[in-house]
């Protein structure tokens, strides 16, 4: 049952609304069929340049014959089932049976960020996802590292890094600082030499470093904002967070995780707090959210020193609270939420960890099994407000909205205005590219403009900022306006 | 176990007060991580600054410039009045310069060209200036810093009898090098001041902590090593001549140095934008971000040859004093 | 017997590291202190009372503050205003901040060197601090230019002054060449300062607008408002009837009747809420006495060409008429006749030999009047002579005697004496000739700040950039040496280990231990302490002049050194009690 809610969580978008969450998924939906028509795969955009998830649209549509639309639901389902590495893990990392089932299910309701809107997504992260974790657990194997062992580190590895260049870096960090405490502990007497991971890490920096260096002298433009400045920054943070985890004990060391537990302060001030300049405001937090992250924080975080005295969770914890930090200070406007987000994915899976470790504290009272429960179900209360909201909200896609556009042929040439959504999904329904947004009152002269529903009932997208409707199409020019084609969910105005 | 490995295994577990000496060479190098790199990153966001800020238009100098005006200045008192008096052979460039506007003629020898504010000075259209009758050709109606002048030619200047500071005014050529009296608009050469002061504050701070790290290293050395004479004793008496012991002082002090100039990096790199972000959100100020470039590295580099070193120094003078 | 504990040798290394981190977190204690007290107070001359500067504006030295407000606030009983300019200009590519001052007055008390001329001029004093960086004496001519504007400003150095506060880093300069500077339209300053009011009280005083309800009679001409800097802020027809009520900002206004080439002054008030007036009829019968001969029967015309009849009494012939610009044929000649109160004229008093004058008029910036009424009279109050002039010069044959000139360009009026025969006479009227209209949402966007507040303001603005990155440092270099410091510490306590458990184990107690060997310990820190303070206060004044914008940072030596001897105990107490607690463990 508990394996059956972290596969069905990833899974709403498409089992609530009937299409994938987020623009990216038409994107690579889009790469896919291409590639399936010509036969050819090509490296030129960003979204090839890290092609497992193409690949695997590719694969799976060609082996079953299905559409790359219903392919695409194996993203999701990957991501639910990386809670069976997730498993595996943490019984390796010595967790009871019981307990270990906690953080996958910690993963799926994570009220510090809607997860669904992450997991439900078929994008190249995504796909990538299921890959960390499991390389994660392999990793944690690598004390008797076999020939098996070593094939199924490349094998994966090899997919990380063709997965998503965020990823990787993640899991680049992590081995490293897992080879590094390794070291430091053979040094120490404590452990052998820790050749195995030693090999693992080298070997990963080759095609880790090669392919992003490639891929950043191909598209350097799509990188403009970072710089090596910036990488060395980060590799400051790490630096930190390795060695306030070295010590065994002390006022900085793994048993009083500082760090850790700052991350989910940063976390929430960057979410919540205002941290970040963005054009959407953000709702003030209230007191039942600040005290739905509190749970949350006491759940994870309170259990999470007992576990870091393994080196594969120390050594995850290094890299992912590095970068949590990280984002902040890169810098305090939209891509450093970009960021702060995308470190919440992997920083997740040591909040989920940690609360295994609680979980097996708390089930060896008595009456722990009830409190465990009754904390997990609150988790799924709190974090159901954001999930509902994501599934209803800019980023969401409807089955309806696909078909309703499918199904309406452009005159070639005609000039199209829409917000991101519309500018993600069109080229995948009706192979024509929107041209921007703009004010109802400045459109041009026969062009027109596509509003979805979240578009009149919430606003507009204009990249990943939020627009109010009235900014755009407020109601007395929309009335006044001709409609081309009207219905519940999608609207073109001329 | 070879002499080095087990040195090093033995500085991992804590002895030899490793620890504080790599405490010590990181805090060290850390304040000089910050200090350069907030430097590095103010340079950059001031030329930002400076490039947005409006570029000059006029220069004035004591010097010669190509193109430029040479004009005589002197001051008198007339009549409980401060007046400054400009001389120069070519009044109607110096007008232009100034963005003048002129009733009347330019003033030939033996005229004057008055500021308005002086139009009551000027009776009958002659003023007289220590005893000197001249003729008021025309009056400067604006700009306002005018009005309490004169313009004539340096001949005229040199019948009145007054010594005069020579400066020359000149249009500022995009790009021009030098640094003149003053500017106009100035707020571009006056970022570049602001930068200088604090670049030039940053810079010494960073030379005065190098300076200390050394001196700290040899230190922190010399002691390690007197806390590790009872180990050296041993591995002396099992045959570890004194070339290896030094050599494995060496590849120590290596190691340590290593260790502290990577956390010192961490900790100058990683703090100074921590508390650049918290001031940013506490206080309203600007975020700057750190900036880690190539002169970044190059101090690391010497901080990371400067503690090696001292330690060395330190390790071996330790090591040799105790007559082992 | 501490000593031998402790080990000399590590003990030697011990004191070199202590001297060296105490040194290091005093010299940054003392920059931080110094750079937070310095930007907080770079607008020195601010401190103490409150600070209006525009809201909005980034920083002072982008403020615009209507100069009237100043002028209006100095009227009022115990209050205290002064206006000033601040231009942060660049002399041979060094900052320097140059502060426009109505009143020299402090100044000039401060001087160490030249002085400071009276009236506005090309003329600068220097602060002593600031003329010592810039090497430049008194009687040195320099060119200044606008931060803003392509404006450079020649000035000389007239003196060189000590006030003892930030200013001494400063220049200061008459408020024109101020204003000049900093590229400000005429009537206004970057921020005006106010003692003896309260913040919030001021605050709402300049930024609500009043009503003021004027009542009045029905009369020919108009009523003028002017505020403290004579310029015209509002004119209503006096024809029409009924009260009038117009908004206004605070400040002290002067209410002008006038017509045609006459103007009357009617009343001043300060309007610091809504007020109604009554003005009283300025239009009541004046009279006029010519004197003429009876049979000469003088025609006094109006404005309007009405007659007004006059009656022979007394020897003279006396008209009765409202205030006004009337015309007078007596003797086959026509004379101008200014009406505005009781009025004697000789027409026979120009004759015989005459005398020539210049009369020189010309508004306050300068710029040449036109169009103005000019009149003659005697001390005696007998008006000599009255004519329209259209130009800025008038020549007038008199015969030799005294003679005061009036000038009316209405609503402005201005009066000087001269003598014939002699120089002739310069009028200057009280206003400029071309004000800016200040709007009255300028007003209303005025703030009143703490001094500290209005620095922030500032160095937000300018220096933003400078405050995080020297903050951030010094903060980080504080934090930093501090823990190097108790990190040394505790190093020392290590190193004495071995020996001090052999004491222990002999039965040496912590009060012995105490007494012994921390309490030395203890002195030895505290002497490092002053020491290092004295040490960083020579590093910072010799090798570490700090400045920003050409403000020198003085950090406090005794600040520093309470700092120095607070992080030393605290050191030794951290680490004696980390070492109790290690051993009772």
């Amino acid at each position: 049952m508990i394996f059956s809610i972290t596969f069905l969580v990833p899974l709403l978008p498409l089992l609530v609304r009937g299409a994938p969450f987020i623009g990216d998924s038409w994107v690579h939906m889009g790469l896919a069929r291409g590639v399936l028509a010509s036969g050819r795969y090509g490296l030129a955009s960003y979204n090839e340049r890290w092609p497992l998830v193409n690949f695997l649209l590719v694969f799976l549509s060609s082996l079953t014959g299905f559409s790359e639309l219903q392919a695409s639901w194996t993203v999701p389902l990957l991501v639910g089932l990386s809670a069976l590495p997730l498993y595996a893990l943490c019984r390796r990392l010595g967790l009871p049976r019981a307990s270990a089932l906690v953080p996958a299910l910690f993963v799926s309701l994570n009220p510090l960020y809607a997860y669904v809107t992450f997991s439900g997504a078929v994008m190249k992260e995504t796909s990538a996802f299921y890959l960390a974790v499991l390389l994660l657990h392999l990793a944690s194997m690598g004390k008797y590292p076999s020939v098996g062992w070593m094939i199924s580190m490349a094998v994966v590895g090899f997919g990380l890094v063709l997965g998503h260049h965020y990823a990787s870096l993640v899991a680049f960090l992590s081995l490293w600082a897992y080879a590094a405490y390794g070291l430091f502990g053979w040094l120490r007497g404590e452990n052998p030499p820790p050749k195995a991971i030693l090999y693992a890490a080298s070997a990963f920096t080759v095609p880790f470093s090669l392919w992003n260096w490639l891929n950043y002298l191909t598209l350097g433009a799509f990188f403009p904002i970072f710089e090596a400045s910036d990488i060395l920054l980060l590799l400051a943070v790490f630096t930190l967070s390795w060695f306030t985890l070295l010590a065994d004990r002390g006022i900085i060391s793994r048993r009083a995780p500082w760090l850790a537990s700052s991350a989910f302060i940063i976390s929430v001030l960057g979410l919540r707090g205002g941290l970040y300049i963005m054009a959407q405001p953000v709702e003030p937090i209230t007191v039942w959210e600040a005290r739905n992250y509190a749970v949350a924080a006491v759940f994870s975080l309170a259990g999470l020193s007992a576990g870091l005295d393994r080196g594969p969770l120390r050594a995850w914890a290094a890299s992912t609270v590095s970068m949590v930090l990280f984002a902040p200070l890169w810098g305090q406007t939209m891509p450093g939420f970009t960021l702060l987000i995308k470190a919440l994915h992997y920083y997740g899976i040591l909040l989920a960890v940690g609360a295994g470790f609680t979980a097996s504290w708390i089930l060896r009272r008595r009456g722990g099994w009830l409190i465990v429960a009754a904390t997990l179900i609150f988790m799924a209360y709190a974090s159901s407000t954001g999930t509902i909201l994501a599934l209803n909200g800019l980023g969401a896609y409807g089955r309806e909205e696909v078909e309703l556009l499918r199904g309406i042929s452009f005159s070639p040439g005609i000039k199209l205005y829409g917000d991101t959504r519309a500018a993600y999904l069109l080229p995948y329904t009706s192979n024509i590219t929107a041209s921007g947004l703009k004010p109802l009152r400045m459109l041009d002269e026969g062009s027109i403009m596509l509003l979805f529903r979240p578009n009149w009932e919430q606003g507009f997208l204009m990249g990943y900022d939020w627009v109010a409707r009235e900014a755009i199409a407020p109601e007395d020019q929309l009335m006044g306006r001709g409609r081309v084609y009207d219905s519940a969910h999608l609207r073109i105005i001329t | 176990m070879s002499l080095t490995a087990s040195i090093l295994s033995i500085a991992s577990r804590g002895e030899l007060k490793v620890g504080f000496m790599i405490l010590t060479i990181s805090l060290f190098t850390g304040l000089v991580v910050a200090v350069e790199a907030m430097a590095q990153s103010y340079a950059r966001e001031s030329a930002a600054l400076r490039e947005i800020s409006r570029m000059a238009e006029v220069k004035v100098d004591t010097s010669p410039m190509g193109g430029a005006v040479r004009v005589y200045a002197s001051t008198l008192d007339l009549e409980g009045r401060t007046l400054m008096i400009l001389a120069s052979e070519d009044p109607g460039s110096l007008i232009n310069l100034e963005g003048a506007r002129v009733e009347g003629g330019l003033p030939g020898d033996g005229e004057l060209l008055v500021g308005l504010g002086l139009r009551t000075l000027a009776g009958e259209g002659v003023l007289k200036i220590m005893g000197l009758p001249l003729r008021v050709s025309g009056y400067i109606s604006s700009p306002a810093h005018l009005a309490s002048s004169i313009i004539t030619t340096p001949e005229t200047l040199r019948k009145i009898g007054l010594e005069a500071t020579t400066l020359y005014y000149a249009k500022a050529p995009a790009g021009a090098e030098g640094v003149p009296m003053a500017e106009a608009p100035s707020s571009s050469s006056l970022v570049g001041a602001v930068t200088g002061e604090a670049l030039s504050t940053l810079s010494i701070l960073g030379h005065i902590l190098t300076a200390m790290l050394a001196v700290t290293c040899a230190v922190q050395g010399y002691n390690s090593s007197q806390e590790g004479r009872r180990a050296f004793r041993v591995y002396s008496s099992l045959g570890a001549s004194r070339r290896m012991m030094a050599c494995s002082l060496i590849i120590l002090s290596l190691t340590l140095s290593l260790a502290g100039v990577t956390l010192g990096y961490a900790l100058g790199l990683a703090g100074s934008a921590i508390i650049s972000s918290t001031l940013s959100l506490a206080l309203g100020l600007p975020y700057v971000k750190p900036l880690a470039g190539v002169e970044l590295l190059r101090w690391l580099g010497t901080s990371y040859a400067l503690s090696s070193t001292a330690l060395s120094i330190g390790l071996l003078k330790g090591y040799r004093v105790d007559g082992v | 017997m501490a000593f031998r504990i402790l080990r000399t040798r590590a003990l030697l290394g011990f004191c070199l590291a202590l001297l060296a981190s105490l040194t290091m977190a005093d010299l940054a204690f003392a920059l931080l202190y110094g750079i937070s007290k310095g930007l907080g107070s770079s607008l020195g001359g601010f401190e103490g009372g409150v600070v209006i500067l525009q809201g909005g504006a980034k920083s002072v030295h982008t403020s615009r503050v209507p100069l009237s407000i100043a002028e209006s606030l100095r009227r009022i009983p115990g209050v205290e205003a002064q206006a000033v300019t601040l231009s942060p200009t660049t002399l041979y590519g060094r900052p320097l901040t140059v502060r426009g001052v109505m009143d020299m007055g402090e100044y000039a008390g401060g001087m160490v060197e030249g002085e400071a001329p009276k009236g506005s001029g090309p003329w600068i004093l220097l602060g002593e601090e600031a003329s010592r960086s810039l090497g430049l004496r008194v009687g040195s001519i320099i060119a200044l230019g606008s931060p803003s504007t392509p404006r450079t400003v020649l000035l000389r150095v007239s003196g060189i002054y000590r006030l003892g506060d930030m200013r001494d880093y400063e220049a200061a300069v008459p408020l024109g060449v101020g204003a000049e500077l900093s590229g400000l339209p005429w009537g206004m300053a970057s921020a005006i300062r106010v003692e003896g009011m309260a913040r919030e009280e001021l605050e709402k005083l300049v930024k609500t607008q009043y009503s003021l309800t004027i009542a009045h009679e029905t009369m020919r001409g108009y009523i003028t408002i002017l505020d403290p800097l004579n310029v015209q802020v509002a004119t209503l027809s006096a024809e029409k009837p009924g009260p009038k009520t117009i908004q206004l900002p605070f400040g002290y206004y002067t209410i002008i009747y006038r017509d045609s080439y006459i103007s009357a002054n009617l009343t001043s008030l300060m309007l610091m809420g809504d007020t109604s007036i009554n003005l009283s009829q300025p239009g009541n019968l004046q009279r006029l006495r010519v004197e003429a001969g009876e049979d000469q029967r003088p025609i006094l015309r109006g404005g309007d060409g009405k007659l007004i009849p006059g009656v022979w009494t007394e020897g003279s012939w006396l008209f009765e008429a409202p205030i006004g610009l009337y015309t007078l044929e007596v003797g086959g000649r026509e004379h101008l006749i200014p009406l505005m109160g009781e009025t004697t004229f000789n027409p026979k008093a120009i004759g015989g030999e005459l005398g020539r004058a210049e009369i020189r008029v010309q508004w306050q910036d300068g710029s040449e009047v036109k169009d103005y009424l000019i009149s003659i009279w005697r001390p005696d109050g007998t008006l000599v002579a009255s004519s329209r002039s259209p130009g800025t010069h008038t020549f007038i044959e008199l015969p030799p005697g005294e003679y005061e000139a009036e000038v009316s360009k209405p609503p402005y009026l201005a009066r000087a004496r001269f003598k014939i025969p002699g120089d002739g006479v310069n009028i200057v009227l009280p206003a400029v000739s071309n004000p800016g209209r200040i709007t009255p949402s300028l007003y209303q966007q005025l703030r009143a700040l703490s001094p500290i507040e209005a620095s922030s303001a500032t160095i937000t603005s300018l220096l933003g950039v400078t405050t995080t990155s020297l903050t951030a440092v010094t903060a980080l270099l504080t934090i930093l040496s501090a823990i190097s410091v108790i990190t040394i510490h505790r190093g020392l306590m290590r190193s004495a280990e071995d020996n001090i458990e052999v004491l222990r184990a002999l039965g040496a107690g912590r009060r012995q231990l105490l007494r012994m060997v921390w309490a030395k310990i203890l002195g030895l820190d505290l002497a490092f302490g002053l020491a290092s303070a004295n040490l960083a206060s020579l590093i910072q004044r010799q090798l570490l002049p700090v400045s920003i914008l050409g403000y020198g940072i003085q950090p406090s030596p005794f600040q520093t050194t309470i700092y120095s001897m607070i992080l030393a105990t605290a050191s030794w107490l951290i680490s004696t009690r980390h070492r109790g607690e290690e051993w009772e463990g």
